[in-house]
């Protein structure tokens, strides 16, 4: 039987939330135990998403609610035990503007606690290869709705070469004309068009590079 | 060059009005709903593509429809007031032989610029009257713009919103109609007491609210993104007798027409959208650097030839 607060968030009550969640503090439980039943609903939201009870805004509106969580948690969470970041670039490439994709994904992962970094649309491929080098990062998320601008993907894994940080960097391409045999074509490691299978493909690239 | 395009041109405003009153054409009516400049200067090897250049590259595609984008000024975090924003040419544009349709804002465009777009998309559910109240501020901004362009001659109106993407809507149909609905349609009431037909531009996948497009009193839908699920003869069959449908080309479709069989296929699929009237071929995205002109220019030769 699912608790009050997963099930608040599931059915993305705000108030009701973080109501329950000052409850909860007070009382005594640990934040590492009420952010696992946030997480919970958060992914109950995710799951109505993926059924297509949820449209986009209700997937956003669980993310406000969890940032709230945060807001009020982060006070009581041991500065040693904090999550572990890691960080994504991801962008939309060059020649291109759509950015809802990329945005529903970055949405999504940052609900579940990664840390982002949105490049925005239009990004030339030189851009993401210069903010790997300063970040550090060791994924990138590359989103392509336009097939014409498919030849500037190929460019960043070239530069990515080039500057030595292929063997460093995953990439990832998204976006509906992706196929096998364009992430083929660009030299890219993964592509997901579907943002919800996107996710979980990130999760688990950044596990396997964790564990590693 | 500008004496045949006015003979070509004289026929397509009435062509055009023909498809939006869903009644036969002489031939299929084409437009498009962006043309970025950059095309227009590699299509015709120039530096600048000022009104001439412009109107020579429709005319060299054979286009049928001008749309003219708002130029608004630098944006500071609000809504423009109406008499910062313009058209370019319009008074050239309106003399062409051209349909002239002049593009507005919607309230989801606006919005997220103005607030952001998880602030905007979550406003339904943490601040109802926020939304109310600057869905009502985009529809005075609209109406007034739209007063002065229907005053200078404007022959259409698009309201251009994305409601959707891929997947579906962006936000709830409850909230959609509440907020975006409601507004969208005294819009188009004060926009067709002024005379002119009015089209709805959304990308994604909007089938959920067709019907809401029909009852906001629009007379044509532009996009029917097929990567969406927008199906245009069944969109057709389903709502063919109360809106015109423009668009359908994805950019997929103008690299494809270079294989014959492809080509084929495609006339297929518009000659049997024409000949149900209230149709008008374009891409559903316009024209942007990049893009397969070739492949376009085929596909507008050839439905010459073989439609409607």
């Amino acid at each position: 039987m699912i608790n009050g607060l997963i099930k608040a968030i599931a059915n993305l009550e705000e108030e009701t939330t973080l109501r329950l969640v000052r409850e909860k503090v007070e009382s005594g439980e640990t934040p590492l135990e009420i952010v696992e039943q946030c997480r919970k609903g958060v992914e109950i939201v995710g799951k109505r998403y993926s059924e297509e009870i949820y449209y986009l805004s209700d997937l956003i509106m669980s993310e406000e609610i969890f940032r709230g969580v945060m807001e009020i948690l982060e006070p009581y969470f041991p500065k040693n035990t904090a999550q572990k970041e890691f960080k994504l670039i991801m962008g939309t490439i060059e020649g291109d503007i759509h950015d809802l994709g990329k945005n529903i994904v970055i949405n999504l992962l940052r609900s579940v606690g990664f840390e982002v970094l949105d490049l925005g649309v239009d990004v030339q491929p030189g851009d993401f290869v210069e903010c790997v080098r300063e970040t550090g990062a060791s994924v990138i998320g590359i989103s392509v709705l336009l097939t014409f601008s498919i030849n500037s993907v190929k460019k960043v894994i070239k530069l990515l070469g080039e500057a030595g940080l292929r063997d460093k960097v995953t990439v990832v391409i998204g976006g509906y004309p992706i196929n096998e045999r364009i992430r083929e074509y660009t030299g890219a490691d993964y592509y997901e068009t579907d943002a919800v299978k996107a996710v979980e493909l990130f999760k688990r690239i950044i596990m396997e590079k964790e564990g590693s | 060059m500008l004496s045949n395009s006015k003979e070509t041109c004289s026929g397509s405003r009435s062509r055009v009005e023909a498809a939006i009153q869903r009644r036969e054409t002489d031939r299929v009516p084409k437009g498009e709903i962006c043309i970025d400049e950059a095309v227009v200067k590699t299509s015709l090897s120039v530096d600048k593509a000022g009104f001439d250049k412009k109107l020579e590259f429709i005319n060299k595609l054979g286009l049928d429809i001008v749309c003219l984008d708002p130029v608004y000024p630098e944006f500071i975090g609000r809504l423009p007031d109406p008499a910062e924003v313009c058209w370019a040419d319009l008074g050239d544009w309106v003399n062409t032989g051209l349909f002239s349709f002049a593009v507005l804002d919607g309230v989801l465009g606006w919005g997220i610029k103005c607030f952001g777009f998880n602030q905007f998309l979550t406003l339904p559910n943490k601040s109802p009257l926020s939304i109310h109240s600057f869905t009502e501020k985009v529809t005075s901004l609209n109406i007034e713009m739209a007063g002065r362009l229907i005053d200078a001659g404007i022959d259409g109106l698009i309201i251009a919103d994305d409601l959707a993407y891929r997947r579906g809507l962006l936000i709830k149909p409850r909230d959609m109609r509440r907020y975006v609905f409601s507004a969208l349609q005294s819009q188009v009431a004060e926009m067709r007491r002024g005379g002119v037909p009015v089209f709805i531009h959304s990308d994604g996948n909007i089938n959920e609210i067709i019907p809401d497009i029909i009852e906001a009193g629009f007379n044509g839908l532009h996009c029917i993104d097929r990567n969406s699920s927008m199906d245009i003869l069944e969109l057709q069959r389903n709502y063919g007798d109360r809106l015109c449908f423009w668009g359908s080309l994805s950019a997929e479709d103008l690299i494809k027409a270079h294989d014959p069989g492809c080509l084929q296929g495609l006339l297929d699929t518009i000659c049997a959208t024409a000949a149900k009237n209230g149709f008008i071929l374009g891409t559903d995205c316009g024209l942007f650097k990049g893009i397969d002109l070739d492949g376009l220019a085929l596909i507008y030769e050839r439905v010459n030839c073989v439609a409607p």
